[in-house]
């Protein structure tokens, strides 16, 4: 088979994923994800406490305090392992532009790092909701081909480095 | 044959099809209801009848409008399609974007001999068109013009037509190579080899829906037994007991055997077209009730995957599927193994022993393997792992039993449950392998039923390196690779390993010049 064309890769000449250079991103977008955490939270503690407190004040009996107890403790147990997540992933969360790909890592806990080509890149979107606009930050979203959650999304930056990303992108497209 | 270029309805027997096809959905939709009126049998039940005849006549008005507005034509270099009754749409599909046209003919298109065109893109999900009836010859000269690797030169001209003659000319010369001919006894064996299993639902199902039926007539047989026979029979009556399973498990296997023999019924592949033109396909054909043609172009697949069972070993044989590039929303997680992926967009070929498999290796992944092959297994914490999960999941039967029965009981289930959780993640862990040559990856998955995918780094999408606090201290990590027609996952590497797989991988996406799908 003479056209097979296989070309050897010289893995130590490859130019080394440098996690501890990644940008970070808007502080604004910490922001939101304590907002989100907050509401989150007080809504759950209240929709266990609202029910269990309305029946020992205007019911017969009073609810048993295991109740409380099993409902408090599961509570504070997944809103805190939350808040420990989002506290020690913070300083982790960012993403790096290269010359040939796009690389995100996210994650305390478990840690996720994905890196996606330029060239697989089929359209990019930027999204911003309501509270991005409020505290000034957006998501781009990388779509690949396929629906096999190659997807990326950085969400974080500001509208201006988002553009910049996409104009890259769609400069790299056209040459 | 008539012209292509424009516009222009599909058969009419395409409303045929399409009424059938709407009224299907329909009956699927309304059985409960149809089941409940004919129970209740009072005059409640008619409003329900009445509502399901005001669906079944909109129903058929819509097939007759939709069928009026939907016309397609090939032109400039891009497949045109207009439907809609009250939004009209316009579709414009790009010749290059077309994944796959399959072909298919059910028993009302048989009769009228027309056939049913599907054609799969990657833009959107699930299929991108159906057009329920065209001739025969029509419907093979629609496929080759929209799967044809079309040149800038050619593919500007507006002789669609003639072009179509000319690829379907030449592909009528093109040397077509018989991949799979498959003959009456293999077709039983693949029959026979299905996972019964699920089709042991079917069969209890179909023993208690004519249960009524079937006991009014043994209470007729019954009273035409003499007296001395009835005395013997009943006596005889516990053996039912102990052949009620075998029956059904008779009747699961007849089951697999008729609908392997129904969907695989002369099932034919071949490979045709030029490699150096980008027109070399892959085609099938297959059925005895539903025929059914399709192609994939061979630089258009994007991973392989093999899967067998125990008894599927037993004949030496297993199934492979040839994944395309899914549509987006088309592919899900539900497809636990080592390849996540939809149904849409796969060529599922039974029957694939080891001379085959060989074949399809060499024309689907020609390098494999152009060098030494490296074997990855992963750390043994993942045995340790799994046991410890499966070990602490079971444990509560054992502190049940122990609770109902006493403490012996419950550490002899204990022990037991634990030594065959052990067991069975040995058989897992050891199940679990990969090789890679540096450009391709074949990964092997599963012990009872056993998985392998293959895939060619340069057609990856994104890849993917996680680990937890835990796996970081053990010093494993998963890696993740996302192709556009599914996942390959390979779980507790070295965590130096998996970086190296990603670089190398990620290596083999930048260096690759040209088109991967």
């Amino acid at each position: 088979m003479p056209h097979l064309k296989n070309a050897f890769v010289d893995l130590p000449e490859w130019p080394e994923l440098d996690e501890i250079q990644l940008v970070p991103v808007l502080p604004a977008y910490a922001k939101a994800r304590a907002l989100v955490w907050g509401a989150v939270t007080l809504g759950l503690g209240l929709a266990f406490a609202g029910p269990l407190a309305a029946i020992a004040h205007w019911g017969d009996k009073t609810p048993p305090r295991a109740l409380w107890m099993i409902f408090g403790g599961l509570w504070l147990l997944s809103m805190g392992w939350w808040a420990l997540e989002e506290w020690k992933g913070w300083p982790l969360r960012g993403y790096l532009v290269r010359d040939r790909d796009v690389v995100y890592r996210r994650g305390w806990w478990s840690r996720t790092i994905t890196a996606v080509p330029f060239t697989r890149i089929q359209h990019s979107e930027i999204q911003q909701g309501p509270m991005g606009r409020w505290l000034g930050y957006c998501t781009l979203k990388l779509y690949t081909a396929g629906a096999s959650g190659a997807n990326l999304e950085i969400p974080g930056l500001s509208m201006a480095t988002a553009r910049n990303i996409r104009r890259m992108l769609e400069d790299r497209s056209h040459e | 044959m008539s012209d292509l270029t424009a516009p222009r309805r599909q058969h009419i027997v395409g409303l045929l099809v399409l009424i059938g096809w709407q009224s299907r959905l329909m009956l699927r939709a309304a059985w409960p209801i149809l089941i409940a009126a004919y129970m209740q049998q009072d005059n409640d039940a008619r409003y329900f009848l009445w509502a399901i005849a005001v669906g079944g006549g909109a129903t058929l008005l819509g097939a007759v409008l939709h069928f009026w507005r939907f016309t397609f034509n090939v032109s400039g270099d891009k497949f045109h399609v207009h439907k809609g009754i009250f939004v009209r749409e316009k579709i414009n599909i790009p010749l290059e974007r077309v994944q796959a046209v399959h072909i298919e003919q059910n028993l009302i298109q048989r009769l009228f001999s027309v056939s049913g065109v599907r054609v799969d893109t990657a833009g959107t999900s699930g299929s991108e068109l159906r057009i329920h009836a065209l001739k025969w010859d029509e419907a093979q000269a629609l496929r080759s013009l929209l799967t044809a690797e079309r040149s800038d030169d050619a593919a500007q001209a507006n002789q669609v037509n003639s072009d179509a003659e000319e690829i379907a000319t030449s592909e009528r010369l093109a040397p077509r190579r018989a991949l799979m001919d498959l003959d009456l006894a293999t077709l039983l064996k693949v029959g026979l080899s299905q996972n019964h299993l699920s089709k042991v639902a079917f069969a209890i199902g179909g023993l208690v829906t004519f249960q009524g039926f079937a006991w009014e007539v043994v209470a007729e047989l019954w009273g035409r037994v003499p007296s001395l026979w009835r005395t013997i029979l009943l006596f005889l009556s516990p053996l039912l007991l102990v052949f009620s399973p075998i029956l059904i498990a008779l009747g699961s296997v007849l089951i697999s055997v008729v609908t392997s023999v129904l969907k695989h019924w002369n099932l034919r592949i071949w490979v045709e077209g030029s490699k150096a033109k980008r027109t070399s396909a892959i085609h099938l054909t297959q059925g005895l009730l539903n025929r059914q043609a399709m192609q994939i172009p061979i630089h258009k697949v994007q991973s392989v995957m093999w899967e067998s069972t125990w008894i599927r070993r037993l004949f030496s044989m297993d199934t492979v599927h040839i994944r395309q590039a899914a549509a987006g929303g088309a592919v899900s997680a539900g497809d636990s193994g080592g390849m996540e992926g939809g149904n849409a967009m796969r060529m599922g070929i039974p029957a694939m022993n080891g001379t085959r498999t060989r074949h399809l290796e060499a024309l689907l992944f020609p390098s494999w393997p152009q060098r030494k092959l490296v074997t990855l297994r992963p750390e043994k914490y993942a045995f340790w792992v799994r046991w410890l999960q499966r070990g602490v999941a079971l444990t509560p039967f054992a502190v049940g039993l122990g609770w109902w029965l006493g403490v012996g009981w419950g550490v002899a289930l204990g022990a037991v449950l634990w030594t065959w959780s052990g067991w069975l993640s040995r058989k897992v862990y050891r199940g679990q392998w990969a090789t890679t040559d540096g450009r391709h990856l074949s990964a092997h998955q599963g012990w009872w039923f056993r998985k392998r995918v293959m895939i060619d780094w340069h057609k990856l999408q994104a890849v993917e390196l996680t680990q937890n606090r835990i796996h970081a201290r053990r010093n494993v990590a998963h890696l993740t690779f996302h192709t556009s027609s599914g996942v390959a996952h390979l779980r507790f590497l070295p965590t130096d390993v998996a970086r190296d797989l990603r670089d190398l991988a990620m290596a083999q996406v930048h260096a690759h010049r040209g088109p991967w799908m």
